[in-house]
């Protein structure tokens, strides 16, 4: 192609044409021979021609697909030519122009956008140089491109914009296209996400359990400073899947399996487990995790949180623990076991309680005040005993009181006060327990004693009545003796020469005076008579004395048969106040022929001690058999020296008084028998006398004990009676 | 699959001009009907590569030239008629 510089001449003009001619002419043959199918052909050289039909068409649709393309867009576009210089403007420029201060009003054709930059004053004046720099960088190559975010805030409502300079191609410095988005939603969203962030991070800061968030798989992406400090994990250590080992190596396999399954499906996850704290322990916690998920219900995170429920579960367990056993305390449970209320109203009874108690249907006695199923004579002492659980204390009684099926009973109750958290006695716990049998056995017990006491007391009688008869026995040996001598001393009297004398003097009444002086024999009769009246009064005296011996043997009778007496006056159990000395006497006068025949030598040891109040009869008796057993211990021994030593003295707030003898003594092993039933070492024996003995004593609150070294060294038996006169029988 | 011959075709085209781009859509529904997955084009852009177009002797777009299997055919233009370039492509004798 010729390039010539110089305006064509008219020769030239007139080829021009002809060449136009031309090739209009070959274009309009190529196109009829091709059909008009073909869009460019070669030259000989390879270059290509474009037909013009195929110019105008790609021309047209080119810039009109440009045009819509850019017009359909919601940014704002501008095409700056080198210098900075709008050259074209998309719709959206255009509509938007006025909105944005960075924008030219109207469309800003042909205006320099540097410029207005440039110019730009007030709020958003920092942000437009920032701008016309970054479009200078990148018209002058410094940049390939440029972008940055500004606010753009109108009185109604905050805007962001984000700006991007691109250079319009990528080798030639031709201008640049500058394009505002608006992004004001995004930073709404972003604004939005970092406040929720910032929300549920102190949210999750400030709770008490541990807070931890993952990833949709699962990694850990948060853990809060709880957790931190629990752990001893650092956050970093924390994160991913870091925080596996600080479960308890039991329940570790169960916890993933737990989590990976809840992972999987998209369920809540809970589950418990032991987690290492930092100092070694491990504690139970409930781990909780929830899906949070977005509007098309894809999981986008796991939120989750840890609870420290050791002391709750350690607190279950031992509840548990202790409500089983309770319960089984109660099933097992043979006693009647009652929770009152502070007014006694009845509550709750166990199950077996109202087996025994006979109660077929609990509503029936629900609420109703407990003192009132007791026996009037009763109530006084459950009342008593309400009363002192609502004061705090234990009130015990035991009582009889029917079933609700009237079988007779007796009960052991306790009341126990229930203390509510703050040490008031709310309720309280009664417990009745059937004493029943035991209380049969009791009165069993009792009346067999009963019969016993009687029996020994009969015995002891028998005992008391033979020593009478014994004594009675003595005495009349005494008397008996007695009246021989007398009857003796009267037979051989010399009555008979008083009454021969007599004869004698009648015979010679008429020659009374010759025969009194000369007859021989009638001579001797004064001296006879003043020598038969000093034999008569020798004799009258023997007898008189014998008399008196007599008298005195019959008032030892009286005496015994007086002691009997009273003894059998105070059968009934007379408590009197006496001088226990007055007694040791009198049941030594008892056994004194016994005493003196055996030639026992009796020491009295009193103290000088109070009155004591007993019965008579029965420490009578006791001494009594004491004193006796003592002679027989004295007389079996066969010792020349036989000493009883009656002893008076106090211990202890007791009268005390012992017999002690230096005769056979006891042997060890009889030591605890002696006391027994049937037990006696006589031969004529029943067993019976220190049985009743230490009965009786028992029976006045007292007691009688045995000591003794063994065989041959004698024994002493010490009977203690209370000086109160009632000791805890 | 049953083994069937590879069909290699060669378009030439003028960037996205009208004529050359219906010759483009027009071969692609024809291999995609009747050559199912036995076909690969090769697209030749004249104004970006005069020189290839010159080598080859093409002299004008849109040209399609069939390389294999031989015999080597050329067809220029859109490809609108469909029964022609079935013909010219000897593939009447495969459709029947």
């Amino acid at each position: 192609m010729n390039r010539k510089q110089s305006a064509p001449s008219a020769d030239a003009n007139e080829e021009i044409s002809a060449l136009i001619e031309t090739l209009f002419e070959t274009e309009q043959r190529l196109e009829e021979l091709t059909g008009g199918e073909v869009d460019t052909v070669a030259g000989r050289d390879g270059r290509t021609f474009m037909l013009r039909r195929a110019q105008e068409q790609s021309r047209d649709s080119e810039a009109g697909k440009q045009a819509a393309i850019l017009n359909v867009l919601p940014a704002h576009i501008a095409l700056l030519d080198a210098q900075g210089t709008i050259v074209s403007v998309n719709e959206a420029w255009r509509r938007f122009a006025n909105a944005n201060v960075l924008h030219a009003p109207g469309p800003g054709l042909g205006l320099n956008y540097l410029e207005i930059c440039d110019r730009a004053q007030g709020d958003y004046s920092t942000e437009a140089q920032q701008v016309a720099a970054g479009i200078r960088s990148v018209l002058g190559r410094g940049q390939k491109s440029f972008s940055i975010e500004y606010p753009c805030h109108s009185p109604t409502e905050q805007r962001w914009f984000l700006l991007t300079v691109t250079p319009l191609s990528d080798d030639r410095a031709n201008g640049a296209v500058v394009m505002h988005l608006n992004i004001t939603e995004r930073k709404r969203s972003e604004e939005k996400q970092r406040a929720s962030e910032l929300e549920f991070r102190s949210m999750a800061e400030s709770m008490p359990q541990m807070v931890w968030m993952t990833r949709p798989d699962g990694w850990t992406t948060y853990v809060n400073q709880r957790w931190v400090d629990y752990s001893g994990l650092s956050f970093e250590e924390s994160l991913g899947h870091g925080w596996g080992e600080v479960f308890h190596p039991d329940d570790q396999q169960l916890a993933a399996e737990s989590w990976q399954r809840a992972v999987a499906v998209g369920t809540d996850h809970i589950t418990e487990c032991r987690i290492r704290r930092a100092d070694g322990t491990y504690r139970w916690m409930l781990i909780r995790g929830v899906a949070v998920r977005d509007q098309a219900g894809l999981i986008t995170k796991w939120m989750g949180t840890c609870t420290d429920i050791d002391d709750l579960k350690r607190a279950g367990a031992a509840l548990r623990e202790s409500e089983e056993m309770l319960r089984g305390v109660m099933e097992s449970s043979h006693d009647c076991i009652k929770i009152l209320d502070r007014e006694g109203r009845l509550l709750w009874m166990n199950e077996g309680g109202q087996k025994i108690m006979e109660i077929d249907d609990f509503a029936v006695v629900d609420r109703q005040p407990w003192t009132s199923f007791w026996p009037p004579d009763e109530q006084a002492a459950a009342m008593a005993a309400l009363e002192r659980g609502r004061n705090n204390h234990v009130g015990k009684f035991t009582g009889s009181c029917p079933t609700a099926k009237g079988s007779p009973r007796w009960w052991e109750v306790v009341i126990t006060p229930m203390l509510n958290d703050t040490g008031f006695p709310e309720k309280l716990l009664s417990v009745s327990r059937d004493i029943t049998e035991r209380k049969q056995a009791e009165v069993e017990t009792q009346r067999l004693h009963r019969q016993l006491v009687d029996a020994s007391r009969q015995a002891g009688m028998a005992e008391v009545a033979t020593s009478v008869l014994h004594n009675v026995g003595n005495v009349l040996n005494s008397v008996n003796v007695s009246c021989s001598l007398i009857l003796g001393k009267v037979r051989q009297s010399r009555i008979s020469s008083v009454a021969k004398t007599a004869e004698l003097l009648n015979e010679h009444a008429g020659d009374l005076t010759e025969f009194l002086t000369n007859d021989q024999t009638g001579k001797k009769i004064p001296e006879y008579l003043g020598k038969l009246a000093v034999r008569l009064a020798e004799e009258q005296k023997a007898v008189l004395d014998e008399v008196q011996l007599l008298t005195g043997n019959i008032e030892h009778i009286k005496d015994i048969i007086n002691v009997q007496q009273s003894h059998a006056r105070n059968i009934g159990g007379v408590r009197e106040t006496l001088p226990i000395e007055g007694l040791v006497e009198e049941a030594l006068r008892m056994n004194d022929g016994v005493l003196r025949r055996h030639r026992i030598k009796v020491t009295r040891e009193f103290a000088e001690v109070p009155m004591v109040s007993m019965e008579k009869h029965k420490v009578l008796q006791i001494l009594v058999n004491l004193i006796r057993n003592a002679k027989h211990a004295l007389t079996d021994g066969g010792g020349q020296d036989k000493q009883l030593i009656l002893r008076i003295g106090r211990n202890n707030g007791n009268v005390v008084v012992s017999v002690s003898d230096n005769g056979i003594g006891i042997p060890a092993e009889n030591m605890t028998r002696i006391f027994g039933h049937g037990f006696t070492t006589k031969k004529d024996g029943h067993g019976f006398g220190l049985h009743s003995g230490a009965l009786a004593a028992q029976e006045m609150g007292g007691s009688l004990a045995a000591e003794s070294d063994g065989p041959g060294t004698g024994a002493t038996f010490t009977l203690s009676l209370p000086l109160d006169g009632h000791g805890n029988n | 699959m049953k083994p069937k011959d590879l069909f290699k075709f060669r378009l030439y085209v003028a960037g996205d001009t009208p004529n050359s781009a219906r010759a483009l859509t027009n071969l692609t529904a024809l291999c995609r009907e009747r050559l199912p997955d036995q076909y690969k084009i090769e697209i030749i852009n004249v104004l970006k590569e005069p020189k290839r177009a010159l080598a080859d002797g093409i002299l004008m777009t849109p040209t399609l030239v069939k390389l294999v299997p031989s015999p080597v055919r050329t067809i220029v233009g859109t490809l609108s008629n469909t029964s022609i370039v079935l013909q010219t492509l000897g593939l009447e004798t495969v459709a029947v």
